[in-house]
């Protein structure tokens, strides 16, 4: 028999807190891997956290690819919090799902609505806009002192998910990647009533980089493929042709600390990763929380 | 930050520089060595490097695999970092001469790059020499990459 949330780890908040939380810990299950390895097969997959107990990307993306969503690194330090965002995520997704970029990405736990301080939301509705983007961006960082030293780390995932956004989700109205194999040379203009959002978010600890696009293409079974195939070796060898070099999403993961994708299909797919400020050797080595949840 | 790429090549005597700045990414175009020199390539001034970037970097040496030797110097952060985890970004005509290493500092929140020289600070199958480093304060930094995966081509 599966436990709850509750069950396993009330005693990572103290005795008021464990009180206030208990209702929403209760109602959402967790599966330990490989301690609870046997049940893994008759739990409700939309209601359960994965805990990994030895967390590689490799075994994350294995459990996702069961099916489940929300699949987290037990050894961090933020490990609390972030089974509080999973619970959320699964009992509230209607938070999710109504506001423009959603409330843990923002660094608010209320659920109430994010907070817009120390945060920069910008907006592109062509692909030769990146370069502008990315030196908004980077005057954004400038004034977080502790968030220097990760810049190049940034960058490089601010890239990669605008890139993406533009080159892979865009879709036409018979649902087609129209873009995937253009070449990305081409400035891609997304129809009138399309665009693209980045955002960032910075605080004396956390660094927050997403984006947001109009399309909700993602397929969740194609995408846990690629990752499959971009970790099943050691190397990644860049895919030939026309077209991106199947390397971007590697390079996301590899640079952040949490890694969330949402997608509401049809409507907008949510790239996010997580940073903390200590440094690119920190970020890189840290286990990953890794969050792929899809909305019909 | 976001600067356009470009290359600037010089050839003096027997030696070809061709020298790399700005951004690897879409924008970026490597030009066609035609001889089978020596080739040496400045890396200082690239600033980032993409996936499409990476891409194109690996299709101009699969493009130029006849030159003899190709010597990578002062190679960023943003380059070396992908060394071990892209197939076909460091060939085996290719010799790393001199990269950066990062070092970080919690008191003060400064970041170095420091350069390392072959021969001196490192050789291949040879363990680093890392130098100590100080922050403006005088703190000692601390080395800001995982030493078995980021000096890993140099096994």
């Amino acid at each position: 028999m599966s436990l709850s949330v509750y069950d396993v780890y009330q005693n990572l908040w103290t005795l008021t807190h464990r009180a206030a939380l208990k209702p929403m810990l209760q109602k959402v299950q967790v599966l330990r891997i490989p301690t609870d390895l046997e049940l893994i097969s008759k739990v409700d997959k939309n209601k359960t956290i994965v805990v990994l107990e030895k967390p590689s990307i490799y075994n994350s993306i294995q459990i996702l690819g069961k099916g489940f969503s929300h699949c987290l690194a037990q050894e961090r330090d933020d490990f609390p919090r972030e089974l509080i965002i999973s619970c959320l995520m699964i009992l509230r997704p209607k938070a999710l799902v109504d506001s423009e970029i959603p409330f843990f990405l923002m660094n608010d736990l209320s659920a109430e609505g994010a907070s817009k301080e120390n945060a920069i939301i910008l907006s592109a509705k062509q692909s030769s806009e990146k370069n502008g983007i990315l030196n908004q961006v980077g005057e954004f960082l400038e004034k977080y002192p502790k968030a220097a030293g990760m810049s190049d780390l940034a960058f490089e995932v601010m890239d990669e998910m605008f890139t993406n956004a533009f080159f892979n989700a865009s879709i036409d109205t018979s649902q087609m990647n129209v873009d995937f194999k253009i070449e990305r040379t081409v400035n891609v203009k997304l129809k009138a009533g399309s665009e693209i959002k980045v955002f960032a978010k910075c605080d004396e600890t956390s660094l927050v980089i997403g984006c947001v696009d109009s399309f909700g293409s993602l397929k969740r079974k194609e995408f846990l493929e690629h990752m499959n195939k971009v970790y099943a070796a050691k190397k990644t060898t860049p895919q030939v042709g026309p077209g991106g070099a199947g390397l971007g999403f590697r390079m996301i993961v590899d640079n952040s600390t949490g890694i969330y994708v949402f997608c509401e299909q049809g409507k907008r797919t949510i790239v996010a990763s997580a940073f903390i400020l200590k440094g690119q050797k920190y970020n890189m080595n840290l286990a990953k929380h890794f969050h792929l949840q899809t909305f019909k | 930050m976001a600067d356009q790429f470009s290359t600037y090549i010089t050839t003096v005597k027997d030696q070809t520089v061709m020298e790399l700045r700005g951004r690897l990414d879409e924008s970026a175009h490597l030009p066609k060595i035609e001889e089978k020199f020596n080739l040496r390539i400045q890396l200082k001034e690239l600033k980032a490097v993409n996936s499409y970037g990476i891409k194109v970097w690996c299709q101009w040496v699969q493009q130029n695999s006849h030159v003899y030797s190709i010597a990578l110097c002062e190679c960023p952060f943003v380059f070396v970092k992908h060394f071990n985890t892209v197939q076909g970004l460091l060939t085996s005509n290719m010799t790393v001469l001199s990269f950066y290493v990062p070092f970080t500092s919690d008191q003060t929140d400064e970041r170095k790059d420091v350069l390392l020289y072959r021969g001196t600070d490192f050789d291949q199958g040879t363990e680093v020499k890392l130098p100590v480093v100080y922050d403006s304060q005088g703190n000692q930094m601390e080395l800001d990459v995982q030493p078995e995966l980021y000096f890993g081509f140099l096994k």
